[in-house]
């Protein structure tokens, strides 16, 4: 009887189009379209170093803020050079230069003539070092001695004041393609709706066959759970591949411990949806209308649409939401691999998240599905 | 006669509204049972209160003598049901559909294989095995909605409305197919509120109107319940009012009504009255098209009992 309602389930949902293209087409879509637009934005990074002219006429030799611009000049974003503030400026009117640096009362000043990636990060570097000169300033009225040490603050006022882009482990683009492919795996949910839709009586006359037949219900809602778990497992393989070697995008060289959580987020998907589901009369369109955009609003807190600082500023605002958020739990558990290199600490404690979202919204579908009469149909 | 179905003191409410009140049936053995009312008198809402679907407020039902509930599964497995809508998957085809539904009931899959070749005969399906459900015309659809709900053979069958929106030779061919599984051995509870299919097959009838039986019996037995014996109509200009006045002083006439072309006259019962008219209308010299009697159909029950027609 199983395996005879498997068989079926599984032969009408690769027949279904609509839900298909949802679940297996929308997110390769996504993936080639975030493609395109990354690695233009990444190309663009790599092509144009932003030259920066400094004042030198400020600075002595052995000034500290000579020394970060020598550091600065190391960094492949930036081609620092020491001038006059007249020919500086010149340089700027000529578009030889992007901006230019000059000091009053020994505080750096911009200068830009318009405003684009360069000149921000520039403006962000000086704006630390500034701030880091100042707390060693009231560093050196409590704790002089600090300042001395070789690993102390000397240490930090020569470190990176531009994050290194170079190292294939910290692309922050890569993000983007982990919260895409835990939006495939939550995308689950429509086929959780869309077979739970067969088995309630109150929501289809399919379903109200089924509740008169001599059949466990359980045992149907967890033969449709394996069709949608072999289906949707597969389709996250096979996107995991497509990024990473078709589109070439970073990923965790793991493929198995990818597709673990993966799996675990595709359980969670068809939970959610069987749960949803079950849990009301509304139409179709409105609960896979009402799924997708919440599916897109934890997207949007994990960091998918906009710079992946707002992610960890809506972490801070929202801390409790950003751990039970599937979406976030599920990219984590791929930067974790992709970025700690082995340690597998951060990898479980995302898998746990999930796994207990999973757990959580399929126990609340089998309450659900065991009902064994309705006030209406 | 053994009673296959049980039915006492069922009330189901919506909230205030009382869908079915206080209504006790039987079935009996081998019988075509047929619940006859017009839209929302809760025929459908019985049904789903006899097969366990429903929760109730009160009454007891039983089937093959047992209380049905939602875990009783052997109870289940004697008894079919063919939905007022069709549930059918569209991405199958007639035949995996027939074959996926029989599977809940038949695990042997030679057995099944042989009821849903069965099921595929009884309804005239033969030509469209391969056939999706949306090539399918509304009656053929109608058709396999039937067989995947008979095809496990059950002792007991439900047909909720199963002609709605069906052309006269389909629906044909669907009470046929009813007859020949009565005849088969299999209890039919038929829900309908075409008068004329449930006269047709039913042996027993209950009429229901707002969720209360109004009337049972057999279709002679219902038909008695009326004061009309017969109705004569004559498609005829119509007469003026001398003519129609002297139409009224006709013997045991209730009723004179001209509409859309058509003279009716309604007489209480007695002796025939055909002839006498047919003899009227010579002595006045009057011209018509056609004439002829009805005896009384379980709509005039249903109109002298309610005041309303069955497809209001």
């Amino acid at each position: 009887m199983f395996w005879h309602v498997f068989k079926t389930k599984l032969k009408v949902l690769l027949w279904n189009k609509s839900c298909l293209f949802w679940v297996l087409i929308f997110p390769f879509i996504m993936a080639i379209l975030f493609n395109a637009a990354f690695s233009g934005l990444n190309a663009m990074k790599e092509s144009k170093s932003s030259k920066v002219a400094v004042v030198q006429d400020a600075l002595s030799e052995n000034s500290e803020w000579r020394m970060f611009f020598k550091e600065l000049d190391k960094h492949k974003s930036f081609e620092i050079s020491f001038t006059s503030a007249e020919d500086a400026r010149k340089k700027l009117d000529d578009g030889e230069v992007q901006s230019y640096i000059d000091f009053k009362d020994d505080k750096a000043h911009l200068f830009i003539k318009e405003n684009n990636i360069g000149q921000t990060l520039i403006k962000n570097a000086l704006d630390q070092y500034a701030e880091l000169n100042t707390t060693a300033a009231a560093i050196a009225q409590t704790s002089p001695e600090y300042l001395m040490r070789e690993d102390g603050f000397s240490k930090i006022m020569t470190e990176d004041f531009v994050k290194d882009d170079n190292t294939e482990h910290t692309d922050f683009t890569v993000n983007y393609f982990f919260t895409l492919m835990a939006m495939a795996a939550l995308y689950a949910s429509l086929i959780g709706i869309e077979l739970t839709k067969n088995n309630e009586a109150n929501l289809s006359t399919k379903g109200a066959r089924l509740s008169v037949s001599p059949t466990n219900k359980t045992m149907v809602m967890v033969a449709d759970l394996l069709v949608g778990f072999v289906v949707c497992s597969i389709q996250q393989l096979v996107l995991y591949f497509f990024i990473r070697f078709v589109l070439g995008v970073q990923m965790a060289a793991e493929p198995g411990w990818t597709l673990l959580i993966s799996m675990m987020g595709v359980l969670a998907g068809l939970s959610l949806g069987i749960f949803v589901g079950a849990s009301n009369k509304k139409s179709e369109g409105l609960k896979n209308g009402l799924l997708i955009s919440v599916i897109m609003l934890c997207c949007f807190f994990a960091g998918m649409m906009g710079d992946p600082i707002l992610r960890d500023k809506f972490e801070t605002m929202m801390p409790l939401f950003a751990k039970v958020n599937p979406i976030a739990a599920i990219a984590d558990g791929y930067y974790a691999l992709f970025a700690y290199n082995g340690d597998m600490e951060y990898y479980w404690q995302a898998f746990a998240r999930i796994a207990i979202f999973a757990g959580v919204m399929l126990v609340l579908s089998l309450v659900l599905s065991r009902r064994k009469r309705y006030d209406s149909i | 006669m053994e009673k296959i179905i049980e039915v006492e003191g069922l009330t189901k409410l919506y909230g205030k509204f009382k869908a079915v009140d206080d209504l006790s049936i039987y079935v009996e053995k081998g019988r075509i049972f047929g619940l006859l009312g017009p839209n929302g008198s809760g025929k459908s809402t019985t049904i789903n209160c006899i097969l366990s679907l429903l929760k109730y407020q009160k009454g007891e039902i039983k089937i093959f003598g047992e209380t049905m509930s939602p875990d009783n599964y052997e109870l289940k497995r004697k008894i079919g049901v063919v939905f007022q809508d069709v549930a059918v998957f569209n991405e199958l085809n007639v035949y995996d559909n027939i074959d996926y539904f029989c599977g809940l009931y038949i695990r042997d899959k030679e057995t099944r294989k042989k009821y849903v070749e069965d099921a595929i005969k009884l309804t005239a399906l033969q030509d469209f095995k391969k056939f999706r459900p949306k090539q399918l015309s509304g009656g053929l659809l109608r058709r396999l909605n039937i067989a995947c709900g008979i095809a496990h053979k059950p002792k007991l069958i439900f047909l909720d409305e199963p002609t709605v929106a069906v052309d006269p030779q389909s629906r044909n061919a669907i009470l046929e197919g009813i007859v020949k599984l009565n005849k088969a051995g299999a209890t039919i509870v038929y829900t309908s509120h075409y008068m004329e299919e449930v006269e047709q097959i039913c042996d027993r009838i209950v009429i229901l109107d707002k969720g209360k039986i109004i009337a049972k019996g057999t279709k002679e037995s219902l038909k008695e319940m009326t004061t009309m014996g017969e109705r004569i109509v004559i498609e005829m200009a119509k007469p003026d009012k001398k003519i129609m006045a002297e139409f009224e002083k006709m013997p045991n006439l209730l009723e004179a009504k001209y509409d859309d072309g058509k003279l009716a006259l309604t007489f209480a019962r007695g002796k025939e009255k055909l002839p006498s008219v047919i003899e009227f209308l010579k002595k006045n010299e009057l011209s018509y098209e056609r004439i002829f009697s009805e005896l009384p159909s379980l709509n005039d029950v249903f109109l002298e009992l309610t005041g309303k027609e069955l497809r209001d």
